[in-house]
């Protein structure tokens, strides 16, 4: 799989912020660029909150359209990436919303998962992904939403709390708990029990 | 180390790799080889140790999709701009419509009237002389080819003139509510283009 970063801002490149003038003065393909450098991280983000390819593209996609619709309201008072982030959040609430009362199931997000071999057996034929995406999506919704964003994301715990609306204290302990449950959950899968 | 450590560093280390202490990831690594019951988490320990940025697990659908991720946006931002905009017009036009008819009836009404005035008068002056609106080309240019908001404008200024219009004579005739308007007080500029653009409409 492809592991190669894409920066949200190249260091010399436009700022996010300029890139953002140019779609509001009407310069649509300024909207492409804010795509591509921000698509992975909504994304992936997406992808640890719903464990499927397809719930996670549908919320990308989703995220962006509406980015489109809203971004004359964007105040630049939190970065474009937080913006983002803060739509993709409402976006997989909905879609799970969607799925829970009967819009369609969310997909298994326990793929690749093989119990039942030593974890470092499984981390060396490249399983490790499944198996800790299996188990982040067993976390209770508020500590997956912590560990996409903080974990996966590498926003700040201010970040974070700001757009789950929490204090900085009450994220890391979410981030704890979150960690230990992951522990617990891996632990368990270890001894082929899940 | 104590398993109670090991969790407390590896919450640490889920927080942020450069935070961690030096050495961290290594004696984490020690105390997952030598405990059965943190095991487990070696694989865990493993993402966390990265920089966050190459915490991905295996999941990044690759380089074609992200290629062309941009446009599957771009088109569904067409897609779902084109229904709205056809919700909207299909809602503006009933006002509209209704607008227009009550506007027909409304010159109907005048038009009787007007005739059996016009009848009296070229009965005494034997004249056959017809009004300018009665005699003009249809369909009107820059009416007949869509432009609503030109039509829109004619009449918003007729029923401003409607306003301000007085009492006129053969309320009977007049089937709407209130006293019939005096639409001989429009001027024939915007009575000439109101009823061409009636005439274009296929009512």
């Amino acid at each position: 799989m492809a592991t190669e970063i894409q920066p949200s801002e190249p260091a010399d490149g436009e700022p996010d912020a300029a890139v953002v003038e140019r779609f509001l003065a009407g310069d649509s393909r300024a909207f492409d660029e804010i795509v591509a450098r921000h698509q992975r991280a909504v994304y992936l983000a997406a992808r640890r909150l719903l464990g499927s390819h397809a719930d996670a593209d549908e919320a990308a996609q989703r995220t962006f359209v509406r980015a489109w619709r809203s971004l004359r309201g964007f105040r630049g008072e939190a970065s474009l990436r937080t913006w983002l982030m803060r739509i993709m959040l409402n976006v997989t609430r909905t879609l799970r919303a969607e799925r829970v009362s009967g819009e369609g199931p969310l997909a298994d997000a326990t793929e690749a998962v093989a119990p039942g071999r030593r974890p470092d057996e499984r981390i060396g034929s490249g399983q490790l992904g499944g198996l800790l995406r299996a188990a982040v999506a067993t976390l209770p919704p508020r500590q997956r939403e912590v560990v996409a964003l903080k974990v996966f994301s590498d926003m700040t715990h201010r970040e974070v709390a700001g757009l789950l609306g929490l204090s900085e204290g009450a994220v890391k302990a979410h981030l704890h708990q979150a960690v230990a449950n992951l522990r617990r959950r891996l632990a368990r899968h270890a001894g082929g029990r899940v | 180390m104590d398993c109670g450590s090991f969790e407390r560093e590896l919450a640490g280390l889920a927080a942020g790799p450069a935070a961690a202490e030096r050495g961290c990831v290594s004696r984490l690594r020690q105390h997952a080889r030598q405990c059965p019951e943190c095991a487990g988490s070696a694989g865990l320990l493993e993402v966390l140790g990265r920089p966050a940025a190459q915490r991905e697990l295996g999941d990044d659908p690759g380089a074609a999709y992200w290629e062309a991720f941009a446009g599957r946006v771009r088109a569904r931002i067409d897609r779902d701009e084109l229904a709205p905009a056809a919700k909207v017009r299909g809602r503006s036009r009933v006002p509209f419509l209704a607008a227009a008819a009550a506007a027909l009836a409304l010159l109907g009404a005048w038009a009787l009237w007007r005739d059996s005035t016009d009848t009296a008068t070229r009965r005494g002056s034997g004249s056959d002389e017809q009004p300018a609106w009665a005699t003009a080309d249809l369909p009107p240019p820059g009416l007949a080819d869509g432009d609503v908001s030109a039509q829109a404008d004619v009449l918003a200024g007729w029923a401003a003139s409607l306003g301000a219009a007085t009492d006129g004579e053969g309320s009977e005739a007049w089937g709407g509510a209130g006293p019939l308007p005096d639409v001989a007080d429009l001027d024939d500029d915007t009575r000439l283009a109101l009823l061409r653009w009636l005439n274009a409409q296929s009512l």
